[in-house]
């Protein structure tokens, strides 16, 4: 084989993702697909799926370097080693747009404020991992309430000219409390707005905890929600960077670079 | 192959010497550890003899009154916890290796003994069961555990007993579990369930009748929250013995109030001398004072050997001995200072060979704020896995002069700066000062890396400074670790949550590899 390649294996709560990049740092193939209930499974086929990709590659003991990451990176068993997910977004992020100096991952399970360095590591970091409050358990739980598909639901609350305020934190009593706004007849989009707010104003404490104050953006599945990316960018009262890649990859990506690292260091 | 056998021969001496590297394995699973730690062949004789001593002064414990502490073992559910005593100095002495090893034993052992003194002495003039020495109970003076002892140094025929030291407080540093009948208890009556958890075990050992009745009278004390006003008086409905509530002024710094904390303590005293017939002696308090005052000099001592380059003591062994002898023995027995100077002897020798403090020891630590009762050794374990050294603990920088032992004007005035600066109350009240530039200076003087910050999910008083030591810290460069804890319930954040909480900032900020990978995560839900 002529090429090396390095792969990082992010297996999230909801989603697990795999990028495999080349010696240049250039991404060769990705995957996202929804986490089985076994971790180990779940890193398994995304990875067999990203190799499949590259025709050179038979399977992951090709790869020159391989690092876990996500709640279950220990269940990545063909991975040389792993490396928390904060620190893997920070690099993902680092690679895709040096000059981002903060990131907001809303993730499946949890909600992390994160400051970078200026190489790319963790200057500090907050996180929410105590309640599904403002993650994205809490945008499907929402979706459901709404009987819409996460992507129409994440549009709906641009159409809103108001904000109904969601005064509920817990996804079980936001979820009741969006419901009785429903059975009121309250406009569907403005307690869309509502909630996207709700979710918006739990990411900026994050992101102060964190020390995050300028050039932020988002991470996670859940950056791909317009409505909530409108919604931060109002309470932030700036303009989150948009990411060239997918930034649901950040972390895998961020996993293949520091295993790009970490080879070159071992050959020297 | 020769060269395998001589690396493999080369282990094997390291071994003997040194011990195990990984220890993980110890702590899971059941009540105690699997097996004790083996600290290589000298440090696990020093280790093993002094597990020997700690069982002796249990079973000198038993030999006062057997069959009335055989009975305490069925009627409290406390009493069987104590048998968990090994398996704690087991859990803070964890990776320690020489002269550090010595100074952990030395002063649990003390505490233990004076531990044993307090279980003994209720257990037998405890009047449950109509057989209780009533003589000895009429001696006994019941304090809140939150108040120092210092008190009774004038009054030498007497027992001070901090009441619900034994019961739930220091039982609940033993045992992890114990305090959640207590809390389900209290609750059920309708405490909100985000409570201190330390006024609401108080309150649930009161209901679920936990504490051994005897005593004269009842000194309770302003706590540093709101949630005390509860306790006591749940606490004195079932005590049902006089009580007298010492609350010193708030603003403590403010010398104009001084005279307030005074007429407190003469009234203390007045109301002891009448509910039990004994009357203050000042040549008692003087002589008792003086002791204080020289462990005093001796903790000033370690104090400024920590802030070296050099530090000689850490964790819980130093802050839980130095919170027992200010508040618990306050100079009152002279075991505890005989302790100090043993132990100060081995640090001024570890001090002048500039040994280090431990072989993995990597930054220094401040800790600050309400430590977890469930976690007490905590530190150890932040050593043991990341090398992080905790120097200074929050709770044990309390007031740090000596109190006056000639004029009795100026003795009563320093009784009341000593009580009004209690443990728990000195940084939490009196302004935001005292807990938040405070913090900095103490992290300047032990010139401290990190900070451990106790997040104690349930204590209002500290929640509205968290975003101000956030920032500050920020400004200043230092590593504030957040560690959340419910201080006596493990329901509400587990021992292995708060360790996830450093092992995210030591692997994500720092970038540090464990000195002991198999420290890093591991299930001890269930141990004691």
């Amino acid at each position: 084989m002529s090429k090396k390649y390095y792969g990082g294996c992010d297996v999230g709560s909801t989603y697990t993702k795999c990028v495999i990049i080349d010696e240049d740092g250039k991404i060769a193939a990705d995957t996202t697909m929804k986490s089985k209930m076994n971790a180990e499974v779940s890193a398994r086929l995304a990875m067999d799926e990203t190799i499949a990709k590259i025709p050179e590659l038979k399977g992951p003991e090709d790869l020159a370097y391989l690092i876990g990451t996500g709640y279950g990176r220990n269940k990545v068993p063909f991975a040389d080693e792993n490396i928390s997910e904060i620190s893997c977004h920070a690099m993902g992020v680092h690679v895709t747009n040096p000059n981002v100096k903060a990131i907001i991952d809303i993730g499946g399970q949890d909600v992390k404020g994160i400051a970078i360095d200026r190489d790319g590591t963790v200057k500090n970091f907050a996180m929410n991992d105590k309640c599904a409050a403002g993650t994205g358990r809490f945008y499907e739980a929402m979706a459901r309430a709404f009987e819409m598909s996460l992507d129409e639901f994440s549009r709906l609350s641009l159409k809103a000219k108001n904000v109904i305020p969601i005064t509920a934190q817990c996804t079980v009593f936001a979820e009741s409390e969006v419901i009785t706004l429903v059975g009121e007849g309250k406009k569907m989009d403005e307690i869309a707005a509502g909630i996207q707010m709700s979710v918006a104003k739990r990411c900026f404490v994050m992101a102060k905890k964190s020390g995050a104050t300028e050039s932020i953006t988002l991470t996670g599945g859940c950056a791909k929600n317009i409505g909530l990316k409108e919604a931060i960018e109002h309470v932030l009262k700036l303009k989150v960077v948009e990411l060239d890649t997918d930034p649901q990859l950040m972390g895998a990506l961020g996993a293949a670079e520091f295993a790009r690292q970490k080879a070159s260091a071992k050959e020297a | 192959m020769k060269q395998k056998i001589k690396n493999k021969g080369k282990s094997f001496v390291e071994w003997l010497k040194y011990g195990d590297k990984e220890i993980g394995h110890l702590y899971k699973g059941g009540l105690a550890s699997t097996r004790r730690e083996f600290r290589g062949v000298k440090d696990t004789m020093v280790d093993y003899v002094n597990w020997l001593k700690i069982w002796g002064v249990m079973m000198a414990f038993t030999s006062k009154a057997p069959y009335k502490i055989a009975r305490g073992f069925f009627t409290y559910r406390w009493m069987p916890s104590y048998l968990g005593v090994p398996a704690f100095v087991d859990r803070n002495s964890m990776g320690l290796r020489g002269n550090m090893l010595k100074i952990c034993h030395e002063n649990f052992r003390r505490v233990v003994e004076a531990g044993t003194v307090y279980i003994a002495n209720m257990m037998i003039a405890d009047t449950r069961f109509g057989d209780g020495d009533e003589e000895l109970s009429k001696k006994i003076v019941l304090f809140d555990e939150m108040t120092m002892s210092q008190i009774m140094g004038g009054f030498p025929n007497l027992i001070g007993i901090p009441y619900q030291l034994m019961p739930v407080f220091l039982v609940s540093e033993i045992d992890q579990l114990i305090c959640i009948p207590y809390i389900d208890a209290i609750e059920s009556f309708g405490l909100p369930s985000d409570t201190c958890p330390v006024p609401t075990s108080e309150a649930g050992a009161a209901v679920l009748d936990a504490y051994p009745l005897m005593g004269s009278c009842f000194i309770a004390s302003t706590m540093p929250c709101d949630g005390s006003v509860m306790a006591s008086s749940y606490q004195e409905r079932r005590f049902k013995i006089p009580t007298y509530p010492l609350c010193f002024p708030v603003r403590y710094h403010d010398e104009d109030v001084l005279f307030s904390g005074v007429e407190d303590i003469k009234g203390c005293i007045k109301f002891i001398e009448e509910h039990t017939g004994e009357k203050w002696s000042w040549d008692a308090y003087f002589e008792n004072m003086k002791r204080y005052n020289e462990e005093l000099d001796l903790e000033m001592e370690r104090w400024a050997i920590n802030k070296t380059n050099y530090p000689q003591i850490f964790g819980s062994t130093s802050a839980l001995y130095r919170e027992f002898a200010y508040q618990i023995d306050g100079g009152l027995d002279p075991r505890t200072l005989k302790t100090y100077k043993k132990v100060n002897a081995i640090m001024e020798d570890g001090y002048e060979k500039r040994l280090p403090i431990t072989r993995h020891h990597r930054y220094r630590a401040i800790v600050w704020s309400c430590p977890s009762h469930y976690y007490a050794n905590f530190p150890s374990w932040l050593s043991a896995c990341w090398g992080i050294t905790v120097l200074a603990d929050m709770e044990m920088l309390n007031y740090d002069k000596p109190l006056n032992v000639e004029d009795e004007d100026e003795a009563f005035k320093d009784l009341a700066r000593v009580y009004s600066r209690m443990v728990m109350r000195k940084h939490t009240n009196g302004g935001y000062e005292n807990v938040l530039p405070e913090l900095w200076k103490v992290v300047e003087e032990y010139n401290a890396d990190i900070v451990i910050m106790y997040q104690h999910v349930a204590c209002k008083t500290m929640v509205g400074l968290q975003g101000l030591f956030d920032e500050q810290a920020r400004e200043r460069g230092i590593h504030l670790i957040w560690v959340p804890h419910d201080l006596m319930d493990p329901r509400t954040v587990s021992r292995k949550e708060m360790r996830q909480s450093v092992n995210r900032y030591m692997e994500a900020v720092m970038g540090a590899t464990p000195v002991d990978p198999s420290l890093v995560d591991f299930d001890d839900e269930r141990t004691w």
